[in-house]
């Protein structure tokens, strides 16, 4: 029986029961069956046997499909990928649509493909598949602005997969194989498949894509979107980059602007899609360090990261569902009505932050300290250092102070509603349970770590160091509102990298169609022209009324034969 | 007529009336001079035992080996990220309705 379940990879339970589920419209089958997949997967993930190992090889002509892929890099990633699909799946209990379970199962499936993928043609249809299935968990909003962002996210999805894909024809071109390991940026396959990458990972000016769709997806297609196609990105740039110095860079900017733009910005989910952008900086200099501790320490934070970010995008959901609005200016005082979310989000947040005992804490450490050994030898790591400290400082400022504040505390909005749904507050509790589990009991984390446990996080030191950190951001916190110079939340849209194609792009489009438009009308008005003149002309000279057909008299025919006799004869004479 | 104080409210959840004392302005102000001696306590901690300095260089020279250093770095990181944040409001804040005519909630 194993045998047979190590050639499965366990993408397949979550998309058959996505496909069983299609057609059924029972919602308590469909629910059935998100739960099935999740406990089928982990069923199969458990049963694996130990060390690395290749299963699910398909061929199809001289192609060789590797759709099981288990070592020590995939085994961390698929975990948490079957714990998330879990706890969406309770999340998402209380929701009745189709789409949103059918797509969300199959989503999940091509998350955990694309880590299992053990060659390039696997993880391109399984990239592919995370585009096309997670737009619906957009669409599903039901909206004309979802639906265009929807299209959008789309567009660039699937943009990251051409990518992807001409990057590995040239990489065979290259190597001669489909193989994804190591990959570097030696070639152009390899550049063409980093950016791909990047799309996915929200590299600088690449990233807008989470901040425009997140928000607009629905409350539960939020909680999935978060936990998938970004982490997936960092494995792929772990299993292909990893000790590629460009992505130290990458990362310290993807930490360190996203916290700007997170201060000012009003919709809470779209504070935490900016945050989820600043986390995977931390993941992105984890890879370009690529030395062991490094790459654990990317490992530790995505598997974490995946478990807080949930959480917090579960309770501004709850917020969401139960207030209609997750604007900041709009909230305050919540945890009058919704006491258990705001505990859960508080627990969201100090892991987010990197609280000691919370999972962040655990994570996070291996990360700075893979980067300060670095900078210890290259003197140049100490900007991306000191720009992670100031991030982790902004992290603070915007995912654990400013989203638990202004919904739950800041001024009573007296909105008196619900507490969240029974299944919500399971699938929150879940998350903030493993939060703090983790946080305590970091040797589970580490015992999953691609290169075995050798970290202590919890040296007096740490601790000390990361509290005078934490504690004077929190000063300043209460400094700034003290003084009343904490910027109050403003109704706004705030421009970001995607004003260049929803308005500059749009723009020129428009005036590109404008200019058509008027160039195809000038162009037909002047061949409506041509043709009646030109037509009128021949008409005049063909028609039976026209000049050619008019009697000519023999007398000037006889006169024009001559003359044209004449210059033959010139010219045959003249011709040597 | 005032608004109604935590306790008179029937409709806050029982679990949250347990709570209700972060609301009260004492508590609230005492939070600067709570978070703000936590702080000097804290950093203050450096004078009195050295930390082992992460980087690898001549013991003393690098920035990290100024006393609170965390503490500054957090306290500026904070403050810095909220001013330069508010100053890119200038720059990039449109009206709600930008590319949405229809725009509001969600």
């Amino acid at each position: 029986m194993s045998d047979l379940l190590a050639q499965i990879s366990p993408a397949w339970p979550f998309i058959i029961a996505g496909l069983i589920a299609a057609p059924v419209r029972m919602s308590l089958v469909r629910k059935g069956l998100a739960l099935m997949a999740p406990i089928a997967a982990f069923i199969i993930w458990m049963s694996v046997p130990s060390g690395d190992h290749t299963g699910g090889v398909i061929e199809l002509g001289p192609f060789v499909l590797e759709t099981f892929r288990f070592d020590g890099l995939s085994r961390i990633w698929g975990l948490v990928f079957i714990i998330a699909g879990f706890i969406n799946a309770i999340y998402g209990l209380h929701q009745k649509d189709r789409i949103e379970d059918v797509f969300g199962l199959i989503y999940a499936g091509a998350a955990l493909g694309a880590v299992f993928s053990g060659d390039l043609l696997t993880l391109f249809f399984f990239w592919e598949l995370t585009a096309i299935s997670s737009v619906f968990l957009i669409w599903a909003s039901r909206s004309a602005v979802s639906f265009k962002a929807g299209l959008r996210y789309l567009a660039i999805q699937v943009l990251s997969g051409v990518l992807l894909l001409t990057g590995a024809v040239f990489q065979v071109a290259e190597t001669g194989s489909w193989a994804f390991n190591e990959i570097g940026l030696d070639g152009p396959g390899g550049i063409f498949i980093f950016l791909a990458f990047g799309i996915k990972a929200g590299f600088p000016l690449l990233h807008n894509w989470i901040q425009d769709a997140y928000p607009k997806a629905t409350i539960v297609g939020t909680v999935m979107l978060s936990g998938f196609t970004t982490k997936l990105a960092i494995y792929a740039l772990a299993r292909g980059f990893a000790g590629t110095e460009i992505l130290i860079w990458i990362g310290m900017i993807m930490t360190a602007f996203p916290v700007f733009f997170a201060v000012i910005e009003n919709d809470l989910r779209k504070v935490l899609s900016y945050s989820l952008n600043n986390q995977l900086g931390y993941m992105v200099v984890g890879v370009g360090v690529g030395t062991e501790l490094a790459i654990n320490g990317a490992a530790a934070h995505a598997f974490v990261h995946i478990i807080y970010k949930g959480l917090l995008f579960m309770s501004m959901g709850a917020v969401l569902m139960r207030t209609g609005t997750a604007k900041a200016s709009e909230l305050g005082g919540l945890y009058k009505s919704m006491p258990l979310t705001a505990v859960c989000c508080l627990i969201g947040a100090a892991a987010i932050s990197a609280f000691p005992l919370f999972s962040g804490f655990v994570a996070k450490a291996m990360i700075l300290s893979a980067l300060a050994y670095e900078a210890s030898y290259h003197a140049i790591y100490f900007i991306p250092w000191v720009v992670l400290i100031f991030a982790s400082a902004g992290v603070l400022e915007h995912a654990g102070i400013k989203v638990p504040w202004f919904a739950f505390f800041a001024h009573d909005s007296k909105r008196r509603v619900r507490e969240a749904p029974a299944n919500m507050l399971i699938a929150m509790l879940i998350a903030a349970f493993l939060c703090i589990f983790l946080g305590v009991n970091y040797g589970v984390l580490y015992d999953l770590l691609p290169y075995g446990p050798s970290y202590e996080p919890y040296t007096g030191e740490h601790i000390l160091t990361q509290m005078q950190l934490l504690m004077a951001a929190i000063f300043a916190f209460a400094f700034l509102v003290r003084m009343k110079w904490y910027p109050a939340e403003m109704k706004a849209e705030n421009l970001d990298t995607d004003w260049i194609y929803r308005r500059l792009g749009d723009g020129f489009f428009r005036w590109l169609f404008s200019v058509t438009g008027r160039l195809t009308a000038a162009l037909a008005n002047l061949w409506t022209t041509i043709r009646t003149r030109l037509g009128g002309r021949m008409f005049n000279a063909f028609s039976p009324m026209g000049a050619l057909s008019r009697d000519i008299p023999s007398g000037l025919l006889a006169i024009w034969a001559s003359g044209l006799l004449a210059i033959v004869l010139i010219i045959a004479y003249l011709a040597p | 007529m005032s608004a109604p104080t935590p306790e008179q409210d029937d409709l806050i959840h029982p679990l949250a009336k347990a709570l209700t004392w972060t609301e009260m302005p004492t508590v609230r102000n005492a939070m600067f001079f709570v978070f703000g001696i936590i702080t000097l306590g804290l950093a203050a901690v450096d004078f009195f035992i050295h930390r082992h300095e992460i980087f690898h260089s001549e013991p003393g020279q690098t920035i990290e080996a100024i006393p609170g250093f965390y503490a500054w770095m957090g306290f500026l990181s904070f403050v810095a990220a909220v001013f330069i944040g508010w100053g890119l409001r200038f720059l990039i804040m449109r009206p709600e309705t930008y590319y949405n005519p229809e725009a509001g909630d969600e």
